[in-house]
């Protein structure tokens, strides 16, 4: 287990959300559902409000939201929607993986 | 109607554009520029932000498809400096190219994008949006009933920040009237197209108002082209109602005789046509016409597309005129050349621009039938009309003159055509009677006033021109048949001259 907790502390997320939209409201729960699941309390998790930081929006050229990045490991990877089937959103981002290896 | 009639109006910046659409697009409003791939829609739009941010209101550009940077290199040879206004704060740039790998899952909208444009515009007050091409978004993602609703969402969004919203979307086709992923039409509030086809060995480009909600605009296509050094420009139209002042007054056509027969003169904002074959005189007429406007103190603009400046200062000379003082003295620009290598619609834009600069009080286009030399039919009508239109508008003075192919008389294709245009026709005839080749004129219309109906014998002196009289009882000159009803009073005495 802390073995799991030193490699989830290697994540980094950054989710970008449009205010209280009901996608972006529906990602939020999801990630923390996610994170519950996976183990993920190390994880560096932001969540950005692309009407409150749009310099942010712009810096990541975000056009849909919500869309979740990870920042951290490389390569950078994102998945767009309100991760409606989280395990695949797991698997996109190499979630799993990542916590196993 | 009328309530709507009130909007503000933006000019769009693109010259000929705004009085298509009367005076510019209504402010705060979005409109789709649909077109093929070429037909000119991101010339269109970044025309709109450059001279919109000249003007004094600024921009924001957001690209789907190219670089910002390839935008501003592809289009600095118009002498739109955009990476200058975005430093200058006058143009914010929104990269929006779509990050492929991302993948979907779920539902989404495109508040990122929203997001992003609210800060741009209010990053430089900007008034003016241009979106371009709506296609590089949707094909971004797969599902584009999603997208379609996402955009829509965002286009609610911006309205209420009151930009003036361009959007580029293509078309499959020249023929289909719809874009690829029926983005727009459900969404905005005007419509316009771009085409741009092949015609008759030459490309043309024409532009076309397919709706414009609540206000009115011309309808049917215009022709236009994109000027290498300035963009695009709309070639010059019939004005539109209202602009038309009639001008009462008369000018003199540099003949004493032939104002007679025309009821007094031609109107200062009339166009007059020749009609007549090779060496019946049309040439003549054409510079007593600019001799009359020169010693009246006006700037006469001298188009010669069938002889050259040289031939035309020779024959001048044998009549006594000195085209070289005249243009030392600045009344007279003498423009020769053979229009036949350029498209109708440069050769348009160059005489508006050269009216533009010159600002002629009369004008003299000689010949119409040089213009007509393998133009499509459809191309020179809008010539025409967009010629005749044009001037009328600015009051100038215009004598157009139109070649008969044959020698004694029958109608043309082109004259019948013109006659629609022309608020006066003369028209000069061979006629052969008694085994004597003479002259005469008829003044087939004027608008608008009393003119001589019957025929005019007419003699070409080393003075100019000299009217004999009218012919009373020969029938059948204008179809190159003249024959002797009864005899003519003094058919001897003209016989020798």
């Amino acid at each position: 287990m802390s073995g799991l907790d030193r490699k989830s502390g290697r994540i980094s997320l950054r989710l970008y959300v449009a205010s209280e939209t009901a996608p972006s409201a529906q990602a939020r729960r999801q990630l923390a559902v996610l994170r519950e699941r996976l183990g993920g309390e190390q994880w560096e998790v932001e969540v950005v409000d692309v009407f409150e930081q749009p310099g942010l929006a712009e810096a990541d050229r975000i056009l849909a939201t919500p869309v979740l990045v990870r920042l951290r490991p490389a390569p950078r990877l994102s998945v767009i929607g309100d991760f409606s089937d989280s395990h695949a959103v797991a698997v996109a981002l190499d979630l799993e993986e990542e916590l196993e290896r | 109607m009328s309530a709507m009639q009130g909007l503000a109006r933006i000019k769009v910046g693109v010259p000929g554009f705004d009085e298509l659409v009367h005076g510019g697009l209504p402010e705060g409003r979005s409109t789709l520029v649909a077109g093929s791939t070429g037909a000119g829609k991101t010339v269109f739009g970044l025309q709109f932000l450059a001279r919109g941010a000249l003007m004094g209101e600024p921009g924001v550009l957001v690209t789907f498809a190219e670089r910002p940077d390839d935008l501003i290199a592809n289009v600095a040879s118009f002498g739109w400096d955009l990476g200058g206004l975005v430093r200058e704060g006058r143009l914010a740039i929104v990269d929006a190219t779509p990050d492929t790998d991302a993948i979907v899952s779920g539902q989404f909208d495109l508040g990122g994008l929203a997001a992003r444009i609210e800060h741009a515009l209010s990053e430089v007050s900007g008034t003016r949006l241009f979106l371009d091409p709506l296609d590089a978004l949707f094909e971004g993602f797969s599902d584009a009933v999603e997208v379609r609703r996402a955009f829509a969402a965002v286009l609610r969004a911006l309205r209420p920040l009151g930009a003036t919203t361009l959007i580029a979307a293509e078309r499959p086709s020249e023929e289909d009237d719809a874009t690829h992923y029926s983005v727009g039409e459900f969404l905005v509030d005007n419509v316009v197209l771009l085409r741009n086809v092949r015609s008759e060995e030459r490309r043309r480009r024409t532009i076309e108002v397919l709706k414009l909600r609540g206000a009115d605009h011309q309808k049917g296509e215009f022709p236009f082209i994109i000027d290498k050094a300035a963009g695009i420009e709309i070639a010059p139209f019939s004005p539109i109602e209202g602009s038309s002042v009639v001008s009462a007054e008369r000018i003199s056509l540099g003949n004493a005789e032939l104002d007679a027969m025309c009821g007094g003169g031609m109107y200062r904002d009339s166009l007059m046509m020749l009609t007549g074959a090779t060496g019946t005189g049309k040439t003549l007429i054409g510079l007593q016409f600019m001799v009359a406007g020169i010693a009246a103190g006006e700037r006469v603009l001298y188009l010669s597309f069938e002889e050259s400046r040289w031939q035309l200062e020779r024959n001048a000379a044998a009549w006594g005129m000195d085209l070289k003082a005249a243009e030392r003295d600045g009344q007279l620009l003498l423009i020769s050349r053979y229009p036949a290598r350029l498209g109708l619609e440069d050769l348009l834009v160059e005489i508006k621009h050269t009216v533009e600069e010159f600002e002629p009080m009369r004008l003299v286009l000689d010949s119409m039938t040089a213009v007509e030399h393998n133009s499509p039919a459809k191309a020179f009508r809008e010539f025409s009309v967009g010629l005749s239109g044009y001037l009328k508008g600015r009051g100038v003075a215009t004598m157009l003159t139109t070649t008969l192919p044959d020698l004694l008389g029958g109608e043309h294709a082109t004259d019948l055509y013109l006659s629609t245009i022309a608020d006066a026709i003369l028209a000069l005839r061979y006629f052969d009677l008694d085994s004597q080749v003479r002259r005469a004129m008829l003044v087939l219309k004027v608008r608008g006033s009393q003119h001589a109906s019957e025929m005019h014998e007419y003699e070409i002196l080393d003075s100019g021109l000299s009217l004999v009289g009218p012919i009373e009882g020969i029938g059948g000159i204008g179809a190159g048949r003249a024959e002797h009803a009864t005899r003519t009073s003094n058919g001897d005495a003209r016989a020798g001259g």
